[in-house]
């Protein structure tokens, strides 16, 4: 966050009173500066964020996100979670306020979106859903970040949800909690209909689907693609799967967009091995169980082979955060490096809010996913 | 080994004009289309000059503090003046703090070293030997893989030996073929008329193809102006009433409340005509008007937007003369500060007959606008500083409140604001309070700043990164930059033979010469009042 960002907590947290907090935050909005020399405010936004999380310590690591995602979409964020620790005598719910002004460069007033916090009390979960609508901006979008991920929150995500035009999830980092990945994976088909599901986790492996995409751009390597044999997909160990979600997910990524079908899936040894079948024969997709080195990283390399002898490969260093694409023939190795520096939660989200509507080739990739996990139980 | 870049980039290298253009590649369905242009080197003509230091380069050093530029992005600055890498560098830096942007020590950095200066002459053969040489060291030493932008931001009157002389030094269109691509970026004016217009695109013909050559008009990179495309073919309720049936006419102003400041010897030359019709107004005028292109890919826009241009009759000579008005500023009070007169400014002879404001009624011949006209105006020293597009509809077609105090009711206007107040007002009456049937015109308004906070990315920005990335839709064509000259020739001729009528003086601060009232009051209309 800048430091030269005004923060104001307007209040301490107070039982939910839409009317007062709403008071509260026009006051704050429509007050002149006091003394000479400070910048005036304007209050800004353009969409609703809601996000879901698991509990108060959460919470609090989410203002410098917020305050960054504002910069670029300014709107009001509702921040929700259940707090099991809500004493007797204390309401069940309870809110408070924060604004965020940002200065604008030149002599411009300052940029204010805010935040509201509302913490439930198990008893009055039931009451969240139509709590957390009446504080959205009327008429302007309403994006839901389920960021905790946890099955128990799922009933108020759905519910959150229809009012919401997408929904957002980071399966990468919070299938941990799920231990499975069969369980979210049909997530879209649970969603209510017109809600489009984003996942961080595929927009981190964009930079993976430009380079391999990148290797069969000129049209005499087009026919390659028919020509795949076997393709590995290796990555890090992710918590609690033997199948590292985002090796499945960029599989079901190469299986919905050749049209790949389905022979037979097995183990052998370490290795996951689904046979497919493309235009010209048998592909070999293989994903081998990750045993060592960091954990959480993601993808750590793609290789293709064709038939014909040809072969590409992209491979991700951790340590330099350098990818290395290199396609090698009988006549030539050719060799492309660049960077891939690990993107922070706030710029994700900044791209996906940016991006209205169902990303078909995310939802073909997530069943044929979905799919895939499956075959292999 | 290149040296590592400092960021994803993500191209096509088997494409000559750099862009990832075949959809056929299944892995490139619904991929999210990066904007994030190859390494290059922008060989900039006019290095030291206004241009330069005051758009070019602090846009290009703001793109670097956002982190658009491509890893290894080089300015190779190419001017007369003899002056050392270091002083160049230290002078672009002073520019930047006075154009408001306090660089950053380390983004500074970082930018700066990719900055290199060359002096040299542009007529001589040896000075694009001395370029050639060192594009092949950036290549190495910097990993620009063979691209290359030439922007001419140097003296119109250098621009065709430039052409040539890159021309023939094979570092146009027959290096095409070769390693990476080459674009050339021409800033207006693109002539002075139709005749030189023509001249000058043979001349770039012969040396670069259509595809490479991107004739910028910082117009279209304003945000306010690309919207006007989103407004009109983004929602579903304008399309309808944007033709002659609804609409009465259409207003679209360019008013500064500065002078010529410096620039008077190229203003002399200029005029409002060439300076802000041919080009800025022209552009915006087809924008409001073109019909919606079937998709949004760079030639269907630009086709669209030529149809326009043709679809307007030059008038005739003797038409001229009641269709426009030309004035010159005289001396006058702008918000409350003394002006002096145009012909007292540096630089301007004290006979000058440059008009410094003009306005014009055109007409489009077609189906859609048959019979609106539109109205365009544009001058330096006027009331205030306002660029606005105003769509004027037609009253309601039958008055039921024709018995009260409210006979004569406004008529519903569509004002874009391009600048300053970036943003969109549709105004219409409402009943004022009380029991009178009294109405009032009320704005519901939309307003860039307050709706998405952010800074509005300057013109320049957007457009360097579009040529980068090797979208030229922003860019005018050639067919489109001689239209539009054919366009304005008549005006051009009229204003400056010698049977020319002699030119009329608005105080400064007014919003024009009287004139120009005129020119609306007998249709029963009037300028809006910005």
């Amino acid at each position: 966050m800048d430091s030269s960002e005004t923060i104001a907590n307007l209040g301490t947290p107070m039982g939910v009173d839409l009317d007062a907090m709403m008071r509260e935050l026009n006051a704050f909005h429509t007050a002149t500066p006091e003394h000479a020399g400070e910048i005036p405010a304007i209050r800004a936004c353009s969409c609703n964020l809601i996000i879901i999380v698991s509990d108060r310590n959460e919470a609090e690591t989410l203002p410098p996100v917020l305050a960054d995602v504002a910069e670029w979409h300014p709107c009001r964020s509702l921040v929700a979670f259940r707090q099991p620790a809500l004493t007797t005598g204390q309401t069940p719910m309870q809110a408070w306020i924060r604004v965020q002004c940002r200065p604008q460069p030149g002599a411009g007033p300052q940029v204010c979106s805010e935040v509201i916090t509302l913490a439930v009390s198990p008893e009055a979960a039931g009451g969240l859903p139509n709590t957390l609508l009446s504080f959205l901006m009327p008429d302007l979008p309403v994006f839901l970040y389920w960021r905790s991920a946890k099955d128990t929150e799922w009933e108020l995500v759905r519910d959150l949800a229809r009012a919401a035009g997408m929904l957002i999830v980071d399966l990468q980092t919070s299938l941990g909690h799920v231990g499975e990945v069969r369980s979210m994976l049909p997530l879209q088909e649970h969603l209510p209909q017109g809600v489009a599901l984003r996942d961080l986790s595929w927009q981190r492996l964009t930079p993976w689907r430009d380079l391999i995409a990148q290797f069969f751009d000129s049209r005499p390597a087009r026919s390659l693609l028919q020509e795949l044999d076997i393709v590995e997909i290796r990555a890090s160990e992710s918590p609690g799967e033997s199948i590292p979600y985002p090796a499945l997910l960029l599989a079901g990524w190469l299986i919905s967009s050749l049209g790949w079908s389905e022979i037979s899936a097995g183990r052998e040894g370490t290795t996951w091995i689904s046979r497919r079948r493309n235009a010209s024969g048998e592909v070999q997709l293989r994903l081998p169980v990750a045993d060592s080195g960091p954990a959480g990283v993601g993808v750590l390399a793609v290789s293709l082979t064709t038939r014909s002898g040809a072969s590409f490969s992209v491979v991700f260093d951790p340590e330099s955060e350098c990818m290395t694409a290199s396609a090698a023939s009988a006549e030539e190795t050719l060799i492309h490096e660049v960077p891939l520096p690990a993107k922070g939660e706030a710029e994700m989200l900044i791209a996906e809010l940016s991006l209205p509507g169902e990303d078909t080739v995310f939802r073909g990739a997530s069943s044929a996913a979905a799919a895939l996990e499956k075959s292999f139980h | 080994m290149h040296k590592r870049p400092d960021r994803v980039t993500l191209y096509d290298v088997s494409s000559s004009a750099g862009m990832i253009k075949d959809d056929a590649n299944p892995l490139r369905h619904g991929q999210r289309m990066s904007r994030s242009p190859a390494p290059c080197v922008m060989v900039i003509f006019g290095g030291s000059g206004d241009l330069t230091r005051r758009k070019l380069v602090p846009a290009l050093y703001r793109l670097s503090q956002r982190r658009s530029l491509p890893g290894g992005f080089t300015i190779l600055s190419l001017s007369r003046t003899d002056l050392g890498e270091e002083k160049y560098r230290d002078g672009l830096r002073r520019s930047l703090v006075e154009s408001g942007t306090t660089p950053e020590a380390s983004t500074w950095e970082t930018f700066s070293q990719g900055i290199h200066y060359l002096s040299g002459d542009y007529r001589v053969p040896a000075t694009y030997e001395r370029i050639k040489r060192a594009l092949s060291e950036y290549d190495l030493e910097r990993g620009t893989a063979g691209n290359r932008i030439f922007y001419l931001a140097a003296s119109p009157s250098d621009y065709a030996g430039i052409i040539q002389n890159l021309g023939a030094a094979d570092l146009g269109w027959k290096r095409a073929e070769a390693a990476g691509w080459t674009r050339i970026v021409v800033e207006k004016p693109f002539g002075r008329d139709l005749e030189s217009a023509r001249a000058l695109n043979k001349v770039v013909e012969g040396h670069f193809h259509e595809d490479q050559v991107y004739r910028i008009d910082h117009y279209l990179g304003k945000e306010t102006v690309q919207n006007l495309l989103v407004l009109r073919f983004g929602n579903g309720i304008f399309e309808p009433i944007w033709n002659r049936q609804y609409v009465d006419s259409v207003q679209i102003t360019a008013a500064e409340n500065i002078g010529v400041g410096t620039r008077g010897t190229y203003y002399e030359e200029a005029g409002a005509l060439r300076d802000m019709i041919q080009n800025h107004i022209l552009q915006l005028l087809t924008l409001v008007a073109m019909e919606p292109p079937a998709d949004f890919a760079p030639n269907s826009v630009r086709d669209e937007k030529v149809k326009v241009l043709r679809s307007i009759p030059p008038p005739p000579a003797e038409a001229v003369e009641q269709i426009a008005v030309r004035g010159q500023y005289g001396s006058g009070f702008i918000a409350g500060k003394p002006a002096v007169a145009y012909r007292q400014e540096k630089h301007v002879s004290p006979q000058s007959s440059t008009e410094t404001y003009a306005a014009i009624r055109l007409t489009i011949d077609n189906w859609r606008w048959a019979g609106v006209p539109f109205y365009v105006r544009t001058g330096k020293n006027l009331a205030k500083q306002a660029t606005e597009i105003a769509i004027v509809f037609r009253r309601a077609p039958h008055q039921i409140f024709r018995q009260t105090a409210a006979e004569e009711i406004a008529s519903n206007v569509l004002a874009l604001r391009i600048q300053p107040d970036e943003g969109i007002a549709l105004k219409f009456v409402a009943k004022q309070p009380g029991q009178s049937m009294n109405f009032q015109p009320v704005n519901m308004e939309f307003q860039y700043g307050s709706t998405f906070g952010m800074h509005l990315a300057s013109a320049y920005e957007r457009l360097l990164v579009d040529c980068m990335v090797g979208d030229p839709t922003l860019f005018n064509r050639a067919d489109s930059v001689e239209a539009a000259w054919a366009l304005v020739q008549p005006f051009v001729d009229a204003w400056s033979g010698p049977g020319a009528a002699s030119i009329v003086t608005y105080a400064s601060g007014s919003w024009g010469p009287p004139e120009a009232d005129r020119l609306l009051d007998r249709e029963r209309r009037r300028w809006r009042l910005l």
